[in-house]
C-alpha cells in the first residue's frame, strides 16, 4: 500500500508547489510573494519526509527540520524588512 | 614530519591571528608585523636550504598518504617563490611602518596582510588543487579587504572590479577542477600529471588546459583578461600595491608554470601557441597601455602587465633557458616594481600627488631618491649590469635559440618602450621645473624622521637586491637550472609526491 | 693583469669626485685626471708588446650558463682606441677644469666623465662580446645623463631623450644581432669569432645578423637617418660635446665594424649596406653643416659628415681602406677636440654661439686664433695638415673600386663632399675670428680666456701638425699595427710621397678646395636662400611622432578598457569560449560508454524550476525583493536536489547558507538605487545571452561527456578508510574534518577574514539615507511587535539543542560543525530581528572577534598538537569511551577542530550581520559591534 500511496502524496505535493510557484511569480503584491515563498517551503518539507520514506535511508529528516527552521527565519526577516524597511534594528 | 615545508604557511597564518587577537594595540601588531615576516623569510631560506639538498621536500597533511590526503611539497620552485614571499612581507611590512596611517592600523591592516602572505605562501607549496583554489580564496579576500581599507570610492570602484573578475576566476577554477576530477578522479597534482596521460581524448584535456589557462591567467593578468590590474592596483596606498605588484600576480605565474610543466605538458603544440601569442599580446598591450597614462601608478601598473607577458614568453617557450629567464624575470620584476611603487610613495609624500603633470625638480632636492629611483627604472628597461638586462637577456637568447623571432623581435621592441616610458618619468618627475602651485617646502622637509626612516629601509633593502642579482646572478642562475632540469622533467616531482608506488 | 687595471681605474676613480662634490674644481680635476692619466701611461708601456704583434688576454668567469665573461684583450686595434680615449680624456679633464671654474656642478661631471672612460675602454677593450654590449649599454645611459646635465634647460632633456631611445634601441637590436653572431660562430669570445668568418658568411642567417649588428653600429654613431640624435645632444656642456659626440662614443660603432671585420665584412652584402649609408650621412652632414649658425651645431654635423665619411672607407673593405679609416679616425680626433673646446670658450666668453653674431674676433683672442687655424685647415683639408692626408687617402680608395655602379659615383660624391668639407672649415676659422666686427652679442668686450686653459687645445693643436708633417710616424707604427689586428692581413708602409703626387687625387683636391671656397665667398646668398626654406627641427618631428603614437595607443587601449565590467566580463568569456571551442572542433563523442540512469519526473520537475528560477532573477533584476525570491526558490531547489541525491550534509549545509545569504543581502538593499540607471540596449542584450549561453551549454556539454565516462577515484579510499582511518561513519564530515581538515582551515581563514573586512569596512561608513521602496510608506509603528519576541525567545534554547545535537552527531550521522553553527547563527540572527540590535547586543555573551581569532586559532592548535607527538599536521585520532547511562560512544579529536570551525562560523556570521544592521539603525550608527 505504501508503494503507491506515496507517489500520489509526492504528486499531490509538488501540485501545491507548483501553484505556490505561480503565485510567487504572479503574485500583484510582494506579499503575496513572501507568503508564496514560504508556503513552498512547508511543502519542500513534506516532499523530503515523504521522499526519505519512498528512498527508506532515514537520514534526510534533519533536512525537513533544518527548512522548518530556516524557513521560518527567512521569511520574518522578509516580512521584518517589508514592515519597517529595515531587518535588523 | 618535514616542518620546513609548512612553515611558510603557518608562520603568517599564526601571526595573522595573533594580530586579531591583539586588535587594540597597534604598538603589538607592529612588531609581530615585523617579526612574523622575518620569521616568514627565515622559514623560506630554510625550506631552500632544505630543497637544494634534497631536490624536493614532502609533507602529508593529517599523515594520510598522497594522493587521498593533501600534499604539501616544495620543489626549486616552490622553494624560491617562498623566499621571495618573505622578503617582499618584511619589506613591506617594514615600509608600513612609515607610511601606513593609523586609522588603517587600526582597522585591521596587519592581520590581512599577514594573511595574504598565508593565502600566497600556501597557493607556492601546496601539491593539491583544490587546496590551490582554498589558497586563492585567502589571497582574494584578504587582497580585497585591504583594497577597501580607507573607504575612498577610486578604491571602491577598483575593488568592485577586481572582486568580480577574480570571483569570476575562482568560478572557472573551481569548474575546472570538477570537471578534472570527473576526468581522472583525483585532485593530487602528481597523480592527475600520471593519470591524465591515459584520458584518451585529447580535445577534452585540451579544454580543461584553456578553461585553467583562462582561470590562472586572470590571476596572472593576461591580456585579455587583466582589467582588473590597471582599474584597482593604483587606488589603495602604496604600500598595499607594492605587495599586490610584487606577489599577486606572481601566484598566477606560478600556477600557470606548475599546470603547463606538470601536467599539461602532452599536447605542447596546442597549448603552448596559446600562450605564445597571450605573452605577445600582453607585452604589447600593456607597454601601450603604459605610453597614454600620465599618473605614476598607473603607469607601473600597466608596465606590470607587460612584464607579466614576457613570464609568460619564458614558459611559452618551454626550453630550460626560457624557463630560467622567465622565473629570473619573476624574480627581478617582483624587486623592482615594488621598489618603484615604494619609491611612488615617498614621492608623494614629499609633493603630495601622483600626477606627473603637478611634479618636477625632485632630482635637484632629493638626488638620492632620484638615483634610487634611476636604479630601479633602469633595471626594469633592462640595462645592463642590473639585473632586468639578464632577464631580457635570457629570454631573447631562448628565443632566439629555437628560432621564435617574432615574439623575440616584440619582446626587444617593448624593451625599448618600456625604456621610454621610464625615462619619461624620471624627466617629468625628476628633472622638468616645478609647474606652479607645487609645495616646494614639503620637497625640502626632512625625511629623517622615524616614518621616512621605515620607508627607505624599505626601499634600501629591495635596491641591495636588484643591485646583487644584476652582479652576482651566477649562484642565482646555477640554483635556477636546477629549477629547470625539474620543470621540464616532472618525473621526480611525481616520485617524491607519490612515493614511488606506481 | 693590467689590463684589468686600465679599466677599473677610471672606475674607482668615479667615485672620488661624486662623493666629494664640495671640493673646489681644481682639486676635483685632479682626483679626475689622475686616474685618466694611469690609465694612459700603462697603455703606453704595453705599446712595446703590442707592436710586437702580442695579444694579450685577461679572463675572469661571470656568469659561464649564459657565455658571459669578463674577458679583456688588447691587440693593436683595441690599443688605438684606448689610448685615444684615455688620452683624450686626460686632456678634456684638463679643459673642463677651467670650463668649470664658479660653477657647483663639476663634481658631478668628473664622476661621470669618468664613469664613460670605463665603459668606453669596456667596448674597445673587451674580449667577450656579450661582455662588450654591457658596456655598450653604459655608454648610451652614460651619455643620457651626460646630455641632460642641464637638465633644467627642456632642449636638453628632450635631447637626452631622443639621444637614449635611439641609441637603447640600436643597442637592444645589437644584443639580438651579437647572440645570433654567437650561435653562428658557436662562442662569444672575440678571438674564436674572428676565426671564424667563412662559416658565419656562408649560414643562411647571415642577412639577418648583419642588418642587426650595423644597425646597432650605425645608430651609435650617428649615421644617416639615425644621425638626428647628434646635433641635439649639443646642449650637453661643450668637453662633453668634445670628448664623447666627437671623439669617442660616435666612433664606438665604427669600432664595432673595424672590429669584427674578419669575421662579416668583405661580402656583398656589407659594400651594399655600408656604402651607401656612409656616402648619405657623409653628404647630409657636410651639407647641413654648411648652413649651421651655431658653432656646434657646424661642428656636429661636420662630424656626422666625417662619421659617414670613416664608414665609407670601412665599407670599401680593402685593407688600404681600412687603414685609411683608422687613419682618418685618428685626425678626425686630433682635429675634432680643440675646435669644440674653442667653441666652448667663445661661448663663455661671449655668451653667445651664433656665428651670425660673433665676428672679428682676432682682436680679442689671438691666441686662440692662431691655434684654432690649425684644426681648421686639417678639417679642410689644406695641404701639409694631416686631413689633406687622409682626404687624397680617400680620394684614392674611392678610385679603386671596382664595382660598375659605384666606380663613377663614388669619386664624385666625395668630391662634392669634400668641397662642402672645405666650404664649413673655413666658415668656422674666418666667421669666427674675421668676417667683420661682432653685432650684439651679450657679453661685450669679450673675456679673455685664460692662458692655460688653452693648454690642452695647444697640445691637441701640435699633434694635429705632428702627424701632418710626419704621417709615416704614425701610419706605420700606429695605425698598420692596428689594421693589423682588425684584419688580419699585414699591411705595407705607406707610401705618402706618391701620395702627394697621384693625379687623379690632387685634381679632386684642387676641385674641392676651390670650390668650397667660392661656395664660401658666396656664402651670403645662400643662407638667405635657406632661411626662407621651411625649419624643419628633428626633436619636434620626434616628439610629433611621440605624441601621435601616444594617442593611437589612447585611444587602442580605451577601446578594451573602459572601465565596462560587462565588457570585461564578456572578454573572458568570448576568450574561454573562442579557445576551449577550438579545442573541441575535432571532438566528435561526447558521450562514454556509461549508459544514463532513468529519468523520474520530480527530478525534471526540479530540474526545470531551478533553470527557471535562475532566468527569474535576471528578469527580475529591477525588482530587488522579487529578484531575491527567486534566489531563494533556486537555492530550495537546490537543496531538493541534494536531498534526492541521498547528500544530507550538503543540503543541510546548502539550505542554512542560502537563508543566511539572503538575509544579509536584504540587509544592504534599501541603499540600492531602486532603478537600473539603464538597461543594456537590444545588440547588447543579445550579445550577452548569446555569449553566456553558449558557455553554459559548453560547460554543461563538457560535464556530460566527463560524466558518461568511467573513473577510478579516490573516493573508494574515503569510503573504505572513514571508520578505521577517521573514526566516523559520515565520509562527508571525516573528508572534512580529517582527511582533508586543511582545506577547511583555509576555508574558515576565508570566512574569518571576509567578516573582518566587512567589520573594518562598516566602521566608520556613513551612507546616505536609505532610499525609499514603496511610494506611499507607512512603516508599522512598533519595531519590535511582540509576538515575534516571545516566539523568538521560545525558539532559542531549542534551536541551540538543535545546533548541539548536530554538532556532536557530526562525526557518524550528517551534521558537523559548519551546519551547526549555521543554525545558532541562524537562531541568534532572530534574536536581532526580534529584539533589535541594542537588546541583542547586551544580551551577546562575547565580542565577535575573538570568537572568530580563537575558533582558527583552535583548529590550528588542534592541528598542531598532532606534533607534540611527532606526526604531520593535522593527524587525527580518536578512541572508544564508554559512559554510565550513554553507553559507548566515540569521541575524535577532529572534534575540537570541528568545535574551532563552529565558533568561527557562528563569529563571522554575526559579526557581519551585526554590523551591516548596524549600518541600518535608524537611530545612527551606534556603538561598535564585535
Amino acid at each position: 500500500m505504501i508503494a503507491w500511496v506515496i507517489p500520489i502524496a509526492l504528486g499531490l505535493f509538488s501540485l501545491g508547489m507548483l501553484f505556490c510557484l505561480y503565485r510567487l511569480a504572479v503574485g500583484p503584491d510582494i506579499i503575496d510573494r513572501v507568503l508564496a515563498l514560504d508556503t513552498l517551503m512547508i511543502n519542500g518539507i513534506a516532499v523530503i519526509v515523504l521522499a526519505d520514506i519512498q528512498m527508506a535511508l532515514g537520514i534526510i529528516f534533519e533536512a525537513a527540520l533544518l527548512i522548518a527552521l530556516m524557513g521560518f527565519i527567512g521569511t520574518v526577516a522578509m516580512t521584518k524588512y517589508l514592515l519597517r524597511g529595515d531587518v535588523i534594528e | 614530519m618535514r616542518l620546513e615545508v609548512i612553515l611558510p604557511i603557518f608562520i603568517p597564518l599564526i601571526a595573522g591571528t595573533l594580530s586579531v587577537v591583539v586588535w587594540r594595540s597597534t604598538f603589538y601588531q607592529r612588531w609581530i608585523a615585523v617579526l612574523g615576516t622575518a620569521a616568514l623569510l627565515a622559514s623560506g631560506l630554510w625550506l631552500l636550504s632544505a630543497v637544494r639538498a634534497e631536490g624536493h621536500v614532502v609533507m602529508q597533511m593529517g599523515n594520510w598518504q598522497a594522493p587521498f590526503g593533501i600534499t604539501i611539497v616544495a620543489d626549486t620552485l616552490s622553494a624560491v617563490m617562498a623566499v621571495l614571499t618573505g622578503l617582499m612581507g618584511l619589506v613591506v611590512a617594514i615600509y608600513s611602518l612609515g607610511s601606513i596611517p593609523a586609522s588603517h592600523e587600526r582597522f585591521g591592516y596587519y592581520p590581512l596582510m599577514h594573511l595574504l602572505l598565508a593565502g600566497v605562501a600556501g597557493s607556492f607549496l601546496t601539491g593539491d588543487l583544490f587546496n590551490l583554489y582554498v589558497w586563492f580564496e585567502v589571497m582574494l579576500l584578504a587582497s580585497f579587504a585591504l583594497l577597501t581599507l580607507g573607504g575612498e570610492r577610486a578604491q571602491m570602484e577598483g575593488a568592485i572590479k577586481y572582486v568580480t573578475l577574480n570571483l569570476f576566476s575562482s568560478a572557472i577554477f573551481l569548474s575546472s577542477i570538477g570537471l578534472m576530477y570527473g576526468m581522472v578522479g583525483t585532485l593530487n597534482m602528481a597523480d592527475i600529471a600520471d593519470k591524465l596521460s591515459e584520458v584518451e581524448h585529447t580535445g577534452m584535456v585540451n579544454v580543461l588546459a584553456v578553461m585553467f589557462m583562462v582561470a590562472f591567467g586572470i590571476k596572472a593578468a593576461a591580456f585579455p583578461l587583466f582589467f582588473w590590474l590597471p582599474a584597482s592596483y593604483h587606488t589603495p596606498r602604496v604600500a598595499v600595491s607594492a605587495l599586490f605588484a610584487g606577489l599577486l600576480t606572481k601566484v598566477g605565474i606560478y600556477a600557470l608554470y606548475r599546470m603547463f610543466t606538470l601536467i599539461f605538458n602532452g599536447d605542447v603544440a596546442y597549448t603552448h601557441t596559446i600562450l605564445l601569442w597571450s605573452a605577445g599580446f600582453t607585452m604589447v598591450t600593456g607597454v601601450l597601455g603604459a605610453a597614454a597614462q600620465f599618473e605614476f601608478r598607473r603607469i607601473l601598473a600597466f608596465h606590470s602587465v607587460s612584464q607579466i607577458g614576457y613570464m609568460i614568453l619564458g614558459l611559452a617557450l618551454y626550453t630550460p633557458l626560457a624557463l630560467i629567464g622567465g622565473l629570473f624575470y619573476v624574480i627581478h620584476h617582483s624587486l623592482v616594481k615594488t621598489c618603484l611603487f615604494l619609491i611612488s610613495g615617498l614621492v608623494y609624500r614629499l609633493t603630495g600627488t601622483y600626477e606627473l603633470k603637478e611634479l618636477g625638480e625632485v632630482y635637484r632636492h632629493r638626488p638620492g631618491i632620484a638615483i634610487l629611483f634611476l636604479i630601479a627604472a633602469l633595471s626594469l628597461a633592462g640595462i645592463p649590469p642590473l639585473s632586468g638586462f639578464f632577464a631580457k637577456f635570457i629570454i631573447v637568447r631562448a628565443g632566439l635559440e629555437i628560432g621564435a623571432y617574432t615574439l623575440t623581435g616584440i619582446a626587444l621592441a617593448v624593451g625599448l618602450l618600456t625604456l621610454f616610458s621610464m625615462i619619461k618619468i624620471w624627466a617629468e618627475v625628476f628633472w622638468k621645473a616645478a609647474p606652479e602651485g607645487m609645495d616646494m617646502e614639503r620637497l625640502k622637509a626632512p625625511v629623517n624622521d622615524s616614518h621616512g626612516r621605515f620607508m627607505l629601509t624599505g626601499i634600501g633593502i629591495l635596491i641591495a637586491g636588484i643591485l646583487l642579482l644584476g652582479f652576482w646572478g651566477q649562484p642565482v642562475i646555477e640554483l635556477f637550472e636546477v629549477m629547470a632540469e625539474q620543470l621540464m622533467n616532472p618525473e621526480g616531482y611525481i616520485e617524491a609526491v607519490l612515493g614511488g608506488e606506481q | 693583469m693590467q689590463l684589468a687595471l686600465i679599466i677599473l681605474v677610471p672606475l674607482l676613480g668615479a667615485f672620488a669626485p661624486a662623493l666629494r662634490r664640495r671640493d673646489p674644481v681644481w682639486r676635483l680635476a685632479l682626483f679626475a685626471g689622475l686616474p685618466a692619466l694611469l690609465s694612459f701611461s700603462l697603455l703606453l708601456s704595453l705599446l712595446p708588446q703590442v707592436l710586437a704583434g702580442e695579444v694579450l688576454v685577461y679572463q675572469w668567469d661571470w656568469i659561464s650558463q649564459l657565455g658571459l665573461s669578463f674577458a679583456l684583450r688588447l691587440d693593436g686595434l683595441g690599443w688605438l682606441f684606448a689610448t685615444l680615449i684615455t688620452g683624450m680624456g686626460t686632456l678634456i679633464i684638463a679643459y673642463a677644469r677651467y670650463y668649470f671654474e664658479g660653477k657647483a656642478t663639476s663634481g658631478r661631471f668628473y664622476s661621470l666623465i669618468l664613469l664613460f672612460m670605463f665603459a668606453m675602454l669596456g667596448i674597445v677593450l673587451s674580449e667577450n662580446l656579450l661582455f662588450m654590449l654591457v658596456f655598450w649599454e653604459l655608454t648610451s645611459l652614460v651619455s643620457f645623463l651626460l646630455i641632460g646635465f642641464n637638465w633644467h634647460s627642456q632642449g636638453a632633456r628632450r635631447g637626452a631623450r631622443m639621444s637614449l631611445v635611439i641609441t637603447g634601441g640600436g643597442g637592444l637590436l645589437l644584443l639580438a644581432g651579437l647572440l645570433l653572431l654567437g650561435q653562428m660562430a658557436g662562442s662569444y669570445q672575440l678571438s674564436e669569432v674572428l676565426l671564424a668568418g667563412e662559416r658565419i658568411k656562408a649560414d643562411p642567417r647571415y642577412p639577418v645578423m648583419l642588418s642587426l649588428v650595423l644597425l646597432g653600429a650605425f645608430t651609435k654613431s650617428a649615421q644617416f637617418p639615425f644621425h638626428l640624435w647628434l646635433p641635439h645632444a649639443m646642449s650637453a656642456p661643450t668637453p662633453v660635446s668634445a670628448y664623447l659626440h666627437s671623439a669617442t662614443m660616435v666612433k664606438a660603432g665604427l669600432f664595432l665594424m673595424a672590429r669584427l671585420h674578419p669575421a662579416i665584412a668583405d661580402t656583398e652584402l656589407w659594400f651594399n649596406l655600408v656604402v651607401p649609408t656612409g656616402m648619405l650621412t657623409l653628404m647630409v652632414g657636410a651639407f647641413v653643416a654648411m648652413f649651421m649658425h651655431d658653432i656646434k651645431g657646424l661642428l656636429a654635423y661636420s662630424t656626422i659628415s666625417h662619421l659617414g665619411l670613416i664608414a665609407l672607407l670601412l665599407g670599401l673593405g680593402t685593407p688600404l681602406a681600412v687603414s685609411a679609416a683608422l687613419f682618418h679616425l685618428v685626425c678626425h680626433a686630433l682635429f675634432k677636440a680643440p675646435l669644440f673646446m674653442m667653441a666652448g670658450m667663445v661661448d663663455q666668453a661671449t655668451g653667445s654661439r651664433d656665428m651670425q653674431r660673433i665676428n672679428g674676433l682676432w682682436r680679442y683672442m689671438p691666441v686662440l686664433m692662431v691655434l684654432t687655424a690649425v684644426p681648421a685647415a686639417a678639417m679642410a683639408g689644406l695641404p701639409l695638415m694631416s686631413g689633406y692626408l687622409s682626404k687624397k687617402m680617400l680620394f684614392v680608395e674611392s678610385l679603386q673600386v671596382s664595382y660598375p655602379f659605384w666606380t663613377t659615383v663614388v669619386p664624385v660624391w666625395v668630391t662634392l663632399a669634400g668641397l662642402f668639407s672645405v666650404a664649413y672649415s673655413i666658415r668656422i676659422f674666418h666667421n669666427v675670428f674675421y668676417n667683420g666686427r661682432p653685432l650684439d652679442l651679450p657679453i661685450y668686450p669679450p673675456r679673455q680666456p685664460s692662458r692655460r686653459a688653452m693648454a690642452p687645445l695647444a697640445l691637441l693643436t701640435l699633434g694635429c701638425l705632428v702627424v701632418g708633417f710626419a704621417p709615416a710616424l704614425v701610419y706605420d707604427k700606429v695605425v698598420a699595427m692596428a689594421v693589423n689586428a682588425a684584419s688580419g692581413t699585414l699591411v705595407p708602409a705607406y707610401d705618402f710621397s706618391a701620395l702627394s703626387v697621384a693625379r687623379w687625387p690632387m685634381i679632386m683636391s684642387i676641385i674641392a678646395m676651390i670650390g668650397g671656397a667660392l661656395f664660401y665667398l658666396a656664402r651670403n646668398p645662400l643662407f638667405a636662400i635657406h632661411s626662407r626654406l621651411p625649419e624643419v627641427d628633428a626633436k619636434n618631428i620626434f616628439e610629433w611622432i611621440v605624441d601621435r603614437a601616444i594617442a593611437y595607443s589612447q585611444r587602442r587601449v580605451y577601446q578594451l578598457e573602459n572601465g565596462s565590467l560587462q565588457r570585461y566580463l564578456a572578454l573572458i568569456l568570448v576568450t574561454t569560449v573562442g579557445l576551449g571551442g577550438w579545442a573541441l572542433l575535432r571532438f566528435d563523442q561526447w558521450q562514454g560508454p556509461i549508459a544514463l540512469s532513468p529519468v523520474d519526473a520530480m527530478s525534471v520537475f526540479g530540474a526545470s524550476v531551478i533553470c527557471l528560477a535562475a532566468l527569474g532573477v535576471v528578469v527580475f533584476h529591477h525588482a530587488r525583493l522579487p529578484a531575491l525570491l527567486a534566489l531563494g526558490v533556486c537555492g530550495l531547489f537546490v537543496t531538493l536536489a541534494f536531498a534526492r541525491f541521498s547528500a544530507p550534509d550538503l543540503a543541510l549545509t546548502q539550505l542554512s547558507v542560502e537563508v543566511m545569504a539572503v538575509v544579509i543581502m536584504m540587509l544592504a538593499l534599501s541603499f540600492l538605487p531602486q532603478r537600473s540607471p539603464h538597461e543594456s540596449s537590444l545588440p547588447r542584450w543579445t550579445r550577452d545571452l548569446t555569449v553566456a549561453g553558449i558557455a553554459g551549454i559548453g560547460v554543461g556539454g563538457l560535464a556530460y561527456a566527463v560524466l558518461t565516462r568511467p573513473v577510478d577515484s579516490i573516493s573508494d579510499f574515503f569510503l573504505a578508510n572513514a571508520v578505521p582511518g577517521g573514526g566516523g561513519t559520515n565520509v562527508v564530515n571525516v573528508i572534512l574534518v580529517d582527511f582533508r581538515g586543511f582545506d577547511t582551515l583555509g576555508e574558515i581563514t576565508v570566512l574569518g577574514i571576509a567578516a573582518v573586512a566587512v567589520y573594518a569596512f562598516t566602521r566608520d561608513l556613513h551612507l546616505k539615507e536609505r532610499v525609499a521602496q514603496i511610494a506611499d510608506e507607512h512603516w508599522v509603528a512598533d519595531p519590535h511587535p511582540v509576538i515575534l519576541s516571545m516566539v523568538a525567545r521560545l525558539v532559542l534554547p531549542i534551536a541551540l539543542l538543535v545546533s548541539a545535537y548536530i554538532f556532536l552527531r557530526g562525526h557518524n550521522m550528517p551534521g558537523g560543525g559548519f551546519i551547526a553553527g549555521l543554525i545558532t547563527a541562524a537562531a541568534l540572527t532572530l534574536q536581532y530581528m526580534a529584539g533589535g540590535l541594542v537588546w541583542a547586543q547586551e544580551r551577546m555573551l562575547t565580542q565577535f572577534r575573538p570568537l572568530i581569532g580563537g575558533g582558527i586559532l583552535l583548529a590550528g592548535v588542534t592541528g598542531m598538537g598532532a606534533w607534540v607527538f611527532g606526526y604531520p599536521f593535522l593527524t587525527s585520532t580518536f578512541g572508544y569511551f564508554s559512559l554510565p547511562l550513554v553507553g559507548k560512544f566515540e569521541l575524535a579529536s577532529a572534534l575540537l577542530f570541528d568545535l574551532g570551525v563552529y565558533a568561527t562560523v557562528v563569529g563571522s556570521t554575526l559579526l557581519i550581520l551585526a554590523n551591516l544592521g548596524k549600518l541600518m539603525t535608524v537611530a545612527g550608527p551606534g556603538k561598535e559591534i564585535g
